[in-house]
């Protein structure tokens, strides 16, 4: 077990040195992880991101959280969680001023010039992912189930209407997912 | 100078109490901390920059930056850990019940519908992003490059992030050489 807690703190450490540009970038990062190395399974994993989502704190500790206590209870999660958090804690506590005096010399918007980029790129790998496991996994073949689908275009409606609160939606989801699916 | 214990309550309470992640508790963690005067506006809003472009989420760069300027290192510590406490103890008892209730239909039904809105917050994220960072070609074919070597490829996400360092240094350096042939 004291293995297995070692790799789960190193693969949390990792993931918190280059979660850049805010929590949900630490979604396609932990997903690479944990589901391609078979710690957890897909189904599992957007699961643990749809709780992430509907519970309040941020979405990356809740990830963090959620995949440390499945794999190593009370333990897990906090070893997760605080792996998660050290490398971040540690470079804003020394590089604090630093980051406020260059934050915005050249070099520093070119690095994120294609950071922004490559996180749409990483959250898209996600997506798809999620997408394909929704639609195509869950049936064992390649014949779409149309309620999630006219689900997702409701849902989405909804979504464009009420964008200031997307709780109201996950609600909703939840609901409607009770109701159809 | 603020008690600890102020510092420790905010944060809690903002852990508890805000959903959608880190940019949806900046303008509340704003009203909290310059609402009680404890940090002057602009230094806050320096301090959401920072947050940023600093690793990490969010939510814990500003509280560590908040607790730092308020109390010193005890103060980022007694921040970041009030901010990510209700979380873990939130998720532990969800984990604990949907572990046991898991083989329950509703419980399926109601996840796979949650999952959906998942597919909708990441695409609107996506497109958020979009908008603002996309501001060439050359970028959006970036964007493109890092979907397809993860998706496609498997090329470690972590790999993306460095080339993405590289590229925007090699970048700087070639407009710099540039400019200063323009200068000439």
């Amino acid at each position: 077990m004291f293995v297995e807690l070692v790799e789960i703190a190193i693969v949390f450490f990792k993931v918190g040195l280059f979660t850049i540009g805010g929590g949900l970038v630490a979604i396609p990062l932990i997903q690479q992880e944990v589901v391609e190395r078979g710690l957890i399974t897909a189904t599992e994993f957007y699961n643990m991101v749809a709780v992430a989502e509907s519970t309040p704190g941020p979405i990356g500790i809740n990830v963090a959280t959620y995949v440390g206590y499945s794999q190593f209870g009370i333990l897990g999660a906090l070893v997760a969680t605080i792996s998660f958090i050290i490398p971040s804690f540690f470079i804003v506590s020394f590089l604090a001023g630093l980051l406020r005096k260059y934050r915005k010399a050249p070099l520093v918007i070119n690095w994120f010039l294609y950071i922004k980029a490559a996180i749409i790129g990483l959250i898209g790998y996600s997506l798809i992912n999620v997408v394909i496991h929704v639609f195509f996994t869950e049936s064992h073949e390649l014949i779409m189930d149309i309620r999630p689908l006219l689900l997702l275009v409701g849902l989405s409606v909804a979504y464009y209407f009420l964008r200031e609160k997307p709780w109201v939606v996950i609600i909703l989801g939840a609901v409607t997912g009770i109701l159809f699916l | 100078m603020v008690k600890l214990r102020d510092i420790f309550f905010v944060f809690l309470k903002l852990g508890a109490l805000t959903f959608g992640g880190g940019l949806a508790m900046l303008p509340i963690i704003k009203k909290e901390v310059v609402g009680r005067g404890w940090i002057e506006e602009d230094i806050f809003n320096d301090y959401i920059a920072v947050a940023q472009v600093a690793p990490g989420m969010i939510a814990i760069n500003i509280a560590t930056l908040v607790g730092r300027h308020l109390r010193k290192r005890i103060g980022s510590l007694i921040a970041v850990i009030g901010v990510a406490l209700p979380s873990i103890i939130i998720i532990m008892l969800i984990a604990t019940l949907l572990t046991e209730f898991s083989e329950i239909l509703v419980v399926q039904k109601m996840l796979k519908g949650i999952v959906l809105v998942v597919i909708i917050l990441l695409s609107a994220a996506i497109i958020d992003i979009g908008m603002k960072a996309i501001k060439n070609f050359y970028i959006l074919l970036y964007a493109i490059f890092a979907f397809v070597a993860t998706f496609v490829f498997n090329v470690p996400t972590t790999w993306v992030i460095i080339l993405s360092f590289l590229l925007g240094s090699i970048h700087t350096v070639i407009s710099l050489r540039l400019g200063e042939k323009h200068v000439r």
